[in-house]
Order: structure tokens, then C-alpha cells, then sequence
């Protein structure tokens, strides 16, 4: 019988079949040519003729294998074992890596889903505070050519004379354009319905072609519109003609009535304009000189755009040049007053920036630990697999490849992480308002972007390489022979490698939340004390509400005295109102102030400097308030009448030597008391600001804070109020029910006096505030948010660690249970290794913190960023975790029968 | 010459392959059949004017059953030696069916082409 097969497999050769598969075939086709041959050879064919004809059946000795080819080379390969050569093509081992690293996640789902999860919340993070940096910092103004935008002022802050104005204006050198405008305005809209307020600004003709911005309706100003008589055209902002006009496309060249005047609707800007912030419309200013306002009223805001080419600094130089001259030329009212050039984006941004950087270092350091953990967790895995790499190596993979391997499969397992990360971040920037409360007005929206993608990507191509360094370090160098013969020295040497530098990652991971905790319980504290400052005032029961008096209608003091007293009237009637005052200024945000000269004393005294806040009250103001009264008396509505009349006999008198000894009834605050009056009865003294009448110090009342929470008391006058608004008219009221529920009322009052007049600004005590400490709330909120979350993280890396102690003394345990170790002797083995762990990383920590934490300070309130109750209570948090992690394993270690254990050896 | 000879190699290649799948998916439709009792029913049925070489079958088998058209399997019988045979998958049937239809769509076709005209 002739051997078919030597011929059919010498046929098959070329393809490299499996063997198993190319045994059924050569199998199967030889027992075609076994019947054939048979047949042949029963029909009476001779044995030689027979096999010729059989092998005819193969045809030409490369038929077959040609035919199989196409069929078999598309059945799936045998896995091609990675580090067993391939290095001539590297991209091609590039993606046998990844492949084979998908393999190796998909059959460790456990893992994979613990690794990626942790990678997933560092980066999630860090996506979402990243697209609040890119949109809020990183983003340029939607103006063209932004960097050449520039705010201008007399100082920093300090607002722009209007003389001075136009004289920078007409001698500076360095810029293209500038443009002068008012801080916003409140504006009555009526005539549509509901009467409403509408915050607006006044701006020169220029306004907008300095900035570049074109409307999207209609034309902005046309030359001559920003002059004495001719400015009652009005430009609406999208928002304001979207929600009060139904986005009419008709309404351009119609009129409105804006605080009881007809206005010319002449445009509607795009929807993303909005300079200044907030502003609902425009309209021209008048630019003549006499309603620019005296050399000394800084009232005005400006901007300018720069000559191309042309640096803050040259700006700067230029403008401080005119200063100086003018400084010359009107002592009286320029002396120290400069010029101050300010980029318009950075401007914006004001104070967020150091805490959106703040906030990316906090993320930045909570992946850091979500790197050390999953490096631990590989760490641990490489202890089951240091068997296969050993293999790869003595079947001849380099180091390098190996390296590359395990690499792969973490660069893949971070970019698992990236993408589900993505998912948190977005999840973050939706569901968390927090994020956003972050951001000034006027940022482009916050989204995942272009540049949001490319940086979660990066950042997860950046872990990857991070955490998958250390285990990769510890695959590339197996001990071959010792790991392949599974001898105890190999194990342990091995082994001890492995623990100390997973001992280290623990260490390093502690140190990184206490920072983090650190950084939060500062930041909480912080928050705590600016939450519970006593700032003068009644916390609970007020209502405060503004309301805005058009010159139209109450052209005259009298006119708005007669309407506040009769507001006064009605709303001390309501049901529930203890009292109830009008106010010019409300606590904690700001106000007017002077300096003052002193009665019989030279105006160059070491305090005459001072500013003094001033503030127009009605009687019940102080009670309405809860501001004690120390000494003397509160004003009182004779006060008021006499105000009223010192002032009319001055206004027609001005020489008149009983006007000019007229003397107005005040009271101060105890911080104005003792700074101008220390060791002395205040009560008597007489004042005047800023050059005006004499006033009389009536009495003495608590200090409020008058800047903000942070801004210590400062000293204050309060005098009747006159009508005079600087600062609005605020109208307050302490009531014995929630405050919230007598709005409706109210404004029931303020319609039934004058239906077109809106009440606006409505907040109860507890909302100012709240206001004034957001951005503390957030900071503490996301700091105290990454912090738990990093904790959470290493008390999951402890636990880890000391498991795989556990399961890899699981034996060692069981010998010394065996020769009479107590349950408390292996409790205090594997807990006391814990300790040992977490007291270095908190040391370590504690150093750290000390050095970082002083970036912190700036944000801090009464809290020194080395409060030692901080770093103390953070430490022993942080402790009691660590032990708590470390304590579960070591329950499990202590249930270790000796015997199974013996007997499984 | 050698261009007519040509001309019908190739057209003989082309018709092989279009109608070699769907001799082999009838043969096996009824039951299961080896590879060498396939080649001989279709060298039979034909009377000897279609044969298959070892070459051309079982590269052609293996691809029918990699498409799921048909199925091998391994049968030993007693004093035998084992063989494998093949038999049609309800895939397969489905193919089968709709191939026949065409190929008798086909041969209606071309014989109406080819038949002589009546007058």
C-alpha cells in the first residue's frame, strides 16, 4: 500500500498549518486516494498504474496547497505568544501588545473594573475642574484682537474722573481707541405689562468699536448720539429682547419707555456679548463737559484698546506721563491720583484664577493616588504572574519588549479609565452647580470641547505611563531560573522587592491625603468662622429690597422723602413687620465714604487720611438692624425735618452765617469713635466731610462690617436720610415671620404708591450672606469632596496592601498559630505593619502639608495654614482609617486554621 | 488555435465555479455523503463529463463549511476506517434552494435563447 500522507503533508507544508489541523486534512484526502487507488486497482488496474493514477488526483504537486490557502489562512490563528521575537515590526507588536492586554483585562473583569473605576473618579475630576480652567481662564474674550482690550482708572479699583478722561483721551500715544462708560444703572422699563427693572449702562459713541463687538440688529451709536440732548437711543442686550420682547425683529426704530422717558430702540447685540457683565442695555452718555462732573468726581469707568504692537507696559508708562501733568496743573484735586492700565481678560477673571489652579492641584493630587492604588493593585498581580514573564524571558523576549508589554496594558487600562472618566467629568460639570458657581459671568459656556478632550486623553496616556511604571520595572526583571523553579529563595527575595515598593506607594499615598485633608480642614475651618463672624447685624427676620426712584417723576428730595414715608408707613402696618427703615447702603457690600476734617483741629492730623463710610438712614434703621445703641441717642424723624431745613437754608443761603453753622445730628459707629476720638466722649464732637456742613456726633452704635465679611469693621457715620441716594434705596424690614412670605405684600404697597415702579433685588438677611460666602462654600465644598474622596482612596490602597500580606503570609501565619502564636500576637502582626506604614506617610505628609498649605493662605480666613488642631485632628483621621483598612485583612489573617494551612503545603 | 482553446478554459473555469457549489450542496441534501462519494456521484451522474480533482474538492468543502452551508463530521463504522462526511446545515438549505432556483431561471433562459426558432 503506498504513503499517501508523506505525499499530501510534503504538499501542505507551505502553509504552516497547525499540526491538529493538517492531520485532518492530510487524514481525510489520504482516504480519498485509498479509495480511489482501491477502486482502480479492483477494476484490474496493475499496483503501479493504480498509484500513478491515484496521485493524479493531486494534480500538480502545488494545486492543493494553493486551493487551501485562500480557505485555511482565514481561520482564526494560534495566539501568537507576545516577547517571543516580532521585533522587526514594531507597530505591528505595538498592536499584538494591545491586543494581547485586552485579552489579559477581559480575564480579570475584577480587577479591570476596580482599576478602572479608580481611574475613572482622578480623572473624572480632573475633566470637569479642567473645563472650568478652560473656559474660564484659558479661553480668550470673544472680541477681536482681545489682548489689545484694556480697563483704565485713576488707581487700581479706584473709578475714572471724567475730565481726566478726556484729557488721557487727547495725549496718549499708545492707543488706538478708548471709551468711557457708567457702572450699571437701574432703569424702569414700563409701558409692557408688569413694570420692570433692568440694570443698564451709559457709554460713550465709541463704546462699541472699541471693543470690535457689531450688533445683531439694527446699528449701535452713530456719530453725535453720545452728546448733551441727543442721547435717547437705546441698544438691548439679546437677553432683554428675547424675555421682555419676544425677540420682535420689528421692534428696531420702536419706542420704549425707559424711568418714564421715551427711548428709540436702535439695536439688538448678539447673545454673547455681555460688557460690563450683567448689562441689559445701553444707551449714549452725554459727553459735554458739564455733565462729565468735576476734576475730583471719579464716577466713570473706562476701557481702551492698544496701538498694535504696543504693551501694558508702554501703556502704563504713557498714561502716567499725562497723570503727572495733570497732577501739576490741579493739586487740589490731582495730587496722587495716577493712571492705571489693566488687561481687560485678566480683569475679568479677577480672583478666580488662583483658585481654579488651586482646585486642579487638589484633582491633580487625588489622581496621584488613584495612580499609586492601581499600581498596587498591579503590583500585586505581577506576584501571579511573575511566572509567565519569567517564561518569555527564557524563551528569549527582551527586556525591553517585556517592558513594553506591561506598559501597553496599563496605558490601556488608563485609557479605559479616560473614557470613563470622561463620563464622570461630564456627569460633574452637569450635576454638580458647584462647579459652576466657580466661574465669573460672561465665561463661555463649560463643556467637554476640543480642548477638554485632548486633555483627558493626554492625562490618561500620562497615568497610564505613571502607574504602570512600577510593576513594569518589576516584570522586566525576572530572576528566570529562580521564578521558573519556584524555589522558596526566589520567592522571597522576589517578593521582599515587591512588598518594599508596594510599602512605599502606601507611604506615598498617605502622605498625599493628609495634604489634601489638610488643605480641606483649613478650608472648612476657614468657612466655619467666616459663617459665624459677628458682623453687627440681625441675621434672621430681615427682608431688604431695593427700589429705584426715577429723577423723572421724584425729581426732588422732597418728592422721594414724601414716597419713603409713606412706603415707611404702609409697610410698618403690615401684619408680622417688628420695623422697618430705608437705607442707602446695605452691610457687607460696600458703600461711600470721605475723608473728614475734625472741629477745631488742623486738617493734616495722622488721621485725617481715613475714609469715613457714610450712610443715609431713616429712623428705625438701627433697630430694625439689631445694631446696639452704646451711647447717646439714635436719630429720630425731628432729626430728619432738621436736616431738611439746615439744608434748604443753605442751598438758599450758602453764606448765610447761620447756614454755614448749620450743624447736622449724626451718630458713628465705636470703631469711628475710637479712631478719631480715642480715651474721649465722642458724643458732642463735631465733623465735616469731604468740606461740607459741620455734623454733630448724637450718639454711638455697634460696629457692622461694611466691606464684606472679611473686611474688618471699619468707621461710620450715619446721618437722616435725605432723599440723597449714592448707593440706591434700599428699603429693610424685621419681621416675626419668615421674611420670604410678606414679598407679595410688599409689593402690594409699593404699586398701590406708584404701580410703575418695581421692587427688585429682593434677599432676605441669610441670602446676603450667603452671597458674600459662596465662593468660600464652593472652595470648602470641592476641597472637602476631593479630600474624602482621596482618603476613601487610601484607605482602599491600605487595604489592599495588607490583604495581599495577608494571603501571601497566609502560611507563615498558620507555622506560627501552630507553634502557639495567640490571635492577638497575629492581629497585632499585620496591624502593627499597617501602622507602621501609615505613621511614615503621615509624617511625611504632615512635612509636606507645612510647605504647601502657605499657598493656601490667601483663601484662608483667621486660620493660619499651620493650625496645629488641623494638622493634628487631620492626622488622627487619617490614622484611625489606615487602622480600620488594615484591621479587616488582619481579622481574616487571625481566622487561619494551622491546620488546613499545614496540611495544603 | 491557442486563443479558441484558451476561451474555453476559461469559460469552462467560470461555469465550474458558479455551478460546482450548488452540485455539492444537492449531493449532500438527501444525506450525509464522504468527499470520494461525492466526487464519484458527480463523475457518474454526469457521465464522466464533470470530475473534481482532490485539489479542487476539499478546498471547496472546507470553504462550504466554513460559510456554515454545510457540516463535516468524523464517523467511524465497524471493520472501517474513519471517514468524514459531510451533511447540509438548514443555512445551507436555505442557499440551496434559492441557488437552484436560479440556476433554473438560468438554463430557462439560455434555452430559450438557444432553441430553434418555429416558423
Amino acid at each position: 500500500m503506498p504513503d499517501w500522507k508523506e505525499e499530501i503533508t510534503r504538499r501542505l507544508r507551505s502553509l504552516n498549518l497547525s499540526p491538529t489541523r493538517e492531520a485532518e486534512i492530510v487524514e481525510e484526502v489520504a482516504q480519498h486516494l485509498e479509495d480511489r487507488y482501491g477502486e482502480l486497482v479492483s477494476g484490474g488496474s496493475k499496483e503501479d498504474e493504480a498509484r500513478r493514477l491515484a496521485l493524479n488526483e493531486l494534480s500538480d504537486e502545488y494545486l492543493l496547497a494553493k486551493g487551501l490557502r485562500a480557505v485555511e489562512q482565514e481561520a482564526p490563528q494560534e495566539p501568537t505568544v507576545p516577547g517571543g521575537g516580532g521585533e522587526n515590526n514594531f507597530l505591528a507588536s505595538i498592536w499584538q501588545d494591545l491586543r494581547y492586554g485586552l485579552r489579559q483585562l477581559r480575564r480579570n473583569p475584577g480587577f479591570t473594573a476596580v482599576a478602572v473605576l479608580t481611574l475613572a473618579l482622578g480623572i473624572g475630576a480632573n475633566t470637569a475642574i479642567f473645563s472650568v480652567i478652560d473656559s474660564v481662564l484659558l479661553r480668550p474674550l470673544a472680541f477681536p484682537h482681545p489682548d489689545q482690550l484694556v480697563v483704565l482708572g485713576n488707581g487700581p479699583g479706584f473709578p475714572m474722573s471724567g475730565p481726566d478722561y478726556l484729557d488721557w483721551q487727547r495725549e496718549n500715544h499708545t492707543f488706538s481707541s478708548m471709551a468711557l462708560h457708567t457702572f450699571g444703572q437701574s432703569y424702569n422699563l414700563t409701558g409692557g405689562g408688569q413694570p420692570s427693572y433692568v440694570s443698564g449702562v451709559a457709554t460713550e459713541g465709541n463704546f462699541f468699536s472699541t471693543l470690535g463687538a457689531t450688533p445683531l440688529l439694527g446699528r449701535t451709536w452713530l456719530k453725535g448720539e453720545d452728546k448733551e440732548g441727543a442721547n435717547r437711543e437705546v441698544v438691548l442686550s439679546y437677553g432683554l429682547w428675547a424675555s421682555q420682547f419676544s425677540a420682535d425683529g420689528g421692534l428696531v426704530g420702536r419706542q420704549i419707555e425707559l424711568n418714564g422717558q421715551a427711548y428709540t430702540v436702535v439695536g439688538v447685540m448678539p447673545q454673547r456679548f455681555d460688557f460690563p457683565s450683567g448689562t441689559e442695555l445701553w444707551v449714549p452718555m452725554d459727553m459735554s463737559p458739564k455733565a462729565m462732573g468735576g476734576r475730583g468726581s471719579h464716577r466713570y469707568l473706562a476701557l481702551g484698546r492698544l496701538k498694535p504692537n504696543v504693551t501694558l507696559h508702554q501703556a502704563q508708562a504713557d498714561l502716567s506721563l499725562v497723570a503727572k501733568r495733570l497732577e501739576k496743573l490741579y493739586p487740589d484735586t490731582n495730587t496722587k491720583v495716577g493712571a492705571w492700565v489693566y488687561g481687560l481678560h485678566d480683569r475679568l477673571i479677577g480672583g478666580t484664577e488662583r483658585e481654579l489652579w488651586f482646585m486642579l492641584w487638589s484633582v491633580a493630587l487625588v489622581l496621584l493616588i488613584a495612580c499609586v492604588n492601581v499600581a498596587n493593585l498591579l503590583l500585586a498581580r505581577s506576584s501571579a504572574r511573575q511566572k509567565e514573564m519569567a517564561v518569555r524571558g527564557a524563551l528569549g523576549a527582551s527586556r525591553g519588549r517585556l517592558l513594553r508589554q506591561s506598559l501597553s496594558e496599563s496605558v490601556l487600562l488608563a485609557l479605559l479609565g479616560g473614557g470613563a472618566g470622561l463620563l464622570f467629568g461630564w456627569a460633574g460639570i452637569h450635576l454638580l452647580p458647584l462647579v459652576k458657581t466657580a466661574v465669573p459671568p460672561g465665561t463661555p459656556p463649560i463643556g467637554i470641547n476640543g480642548p477638554v478632550l485632548a486633555f483627558t486623553f493626554l492625562l490618561a496616556l500620562a497615568t497610564g505611563l505613571l502607574f504602570g511604571l512600577a510593576p513594569a520595572w518589576q516584570y522586566s526583571r525576572p530572576a528566570v531560573l529562580d521564578e521558573l523553579k519556584g524555589g522558596a529563595g526566589a520567592a522571597v527575595s522576589a517578593g521582599r522587592r515587591r512588598r518594599l515598593l508596594g510599602d512605599g506607594l502606601v507611604a506615598a499615598e498617605i502622605a498625599i491625603s493628609l495634604t489634601l485633608l489638610v488643605a480641606a480642614g483649613l478650608l472648612l475651618k476657614s468657612f466655619v468662622r467666616l459663617r459665624s463672624i459677628d458682623f453687627g447685624v440681625r441675621r434672621s427676620g430681615i427682608l431688604t429690597a431695593r427700589l429705584n426712584l426715577p429723577e423723572a417723576k421724584y425729581g426732588s428730595d422732597a418728592k422721594i422723602l414724601e414716597f419713603t414715608r409713606a412706603l415707611l408707613q404702609r409697610v410698618r402696618g403690615l401684619p408680622g413687620v417688628l420695623s422697618a427703615a430705608i437705607t442707602d447702603h446695605l452691610p457687607l457690600y460696600g458703600g461711600t465714604n470721605a475723608t473728614i476734617t475734625l472741629y477745631g483741629q488742623p486738617t493734616n492730623t495722622d488721621n485725617s487720611s481715613e475714609w469715613v463710610e457714610r450712610h443715609g438712614i431713616t429712623p428705625g434703621y438701627f433697630e430694625t438692624m439689631g445694631i446696639p445703641l452704646i451711647a447717646g441717642r439714635l436719630l429720630t424723624e425731628e432729626d430728619t425735618d432738621r436736616a431738611l431745613a439746615l439744608e434748604a437754608a443753605l442751598s438758599q443761603h450758602p453764606t448765610a452765617s447761620e447756614a454755614q453753622n448749620a450743624i447736622y445730628p449724626v451718630d458713628i459707629d465705636r470703631a469711628m469713635a475710637r479712631m478719631f476720638w480715642p480715651g474721649k466722649n465722642p458724643i458732642g464732637q463735631r465733623f465735616s466731610c469731604g468740606g461740607g456742613p459741620w455734623m454733630e456726633v448724637v450718639g454711638v452704635v455697634g460696629d457692622t462690617r461694611q466691606w464684606g465679611l472679611r473686611t474688618p469693621p471699619r468707621p461710620e457715620e450715619y446721618q437722616p436720610f435725605n432723599g440723597e441716594t449714592y448707593g440706591g434705596t434700599i428699603l429693610v424690614l424685621h419681621t416675626a415671620l419668615p421674611p420670604q412670605s410678606l414679598v407679595a405684600e410688599v409689593r402690594e404697597q409699593v404699586r398701590a404708591l406708584d404701580p410703575d415702579l418695581p421692587l427688585f433685588s429682593i434677599r432676605t438677611m441669610e441670602q446676603l450672606i450667603s452671597q458674600q460666602t459662596a465662593s468660600a462654600r464652593t472652595e470648602t465644598l470641592l476641597v472637602g469632596l476631593f479630600a474624602g474622596l482621596a482618603l476613601l482612596l487610601a484607605a482602599v490602597g491600605i487595604y489592599g496592601v495588607m490583604a495581599y500580606l495577608v494571603a501571601q503570609r497566609t502560611h507563615e501565619i498558620g507555622i506560627r498559630m501552630a507553634l502557639g502564636a495567640h490571635r492577638s500576637d497575629v492581629l497585632r502582626l499585620v496591624v502593627g505593619r499597617g501602622l507602621k506604614l501609615t505613621l511614615i506617610g503621615v509624617a511625611i505628609g504632615n512635612a509636606g502639608a507645612l510647605g504647601l498649605t502657605r499657598f493656601l493662605a490667601s483663601l484662608l480666613y483667621d486660620v493660619k495654614p499651620t493650625d496645629q488642631i488641623t494638622f493634628i485632628a487631620v492626622s488622627l483621621i487619617l490614622t484611625t482609617a489606615a487602622l480600620l483598612a488594615s484591621y479587616i485583612p488582619s481579622r481574616r489573617a487571625t481566622k487561619v486554621d494551622p491546620m488546613v494551612v499545614l496540611r495544603y503545603e | 488555435m491557442a486563443l479558441a482553446y484558451m476561451e474555453t478554459l476559461a469559460s469552462e473555469l467560470e461555469w465550474k465555479k458558479g455551478s460546482a457549489e450548488l452540485l455539492i450542496l444537492s449531493l449532500v441534501e438527501a444525506r450525509p455523503r464522504h468527499g470520494y462519494e461525492i466526487s464519484k456521484l458527480i463523475e457518474q451522474r454526469s457521465g464522466g463529463t464533470v470530475r473534481f480533482h482532490v485539489a479542487s474538492l476539499y478546498p471547496l468543502l472546507y470553504r462550504l463549511e466554513k460559510r456554515g452551508w454545510i457540516q463535516g463530521r468524523w464517523v467511524e463504522k465497524a471493520g472501517q476506517r474513519r471517514r468524514r462526511y459531510y451533511r447540509l446545515t438548514p443555512y445551507g438549505r436555505r442557499v440551496l434552494a434559492s441557488q437552484r432556483r436560479g440556476w433554473q431561471a438560468f438554463v430557462a433562459a439560455i434555452n430559450r435563447i438557444v432553441e430553434v426558432e418555429h416558423a
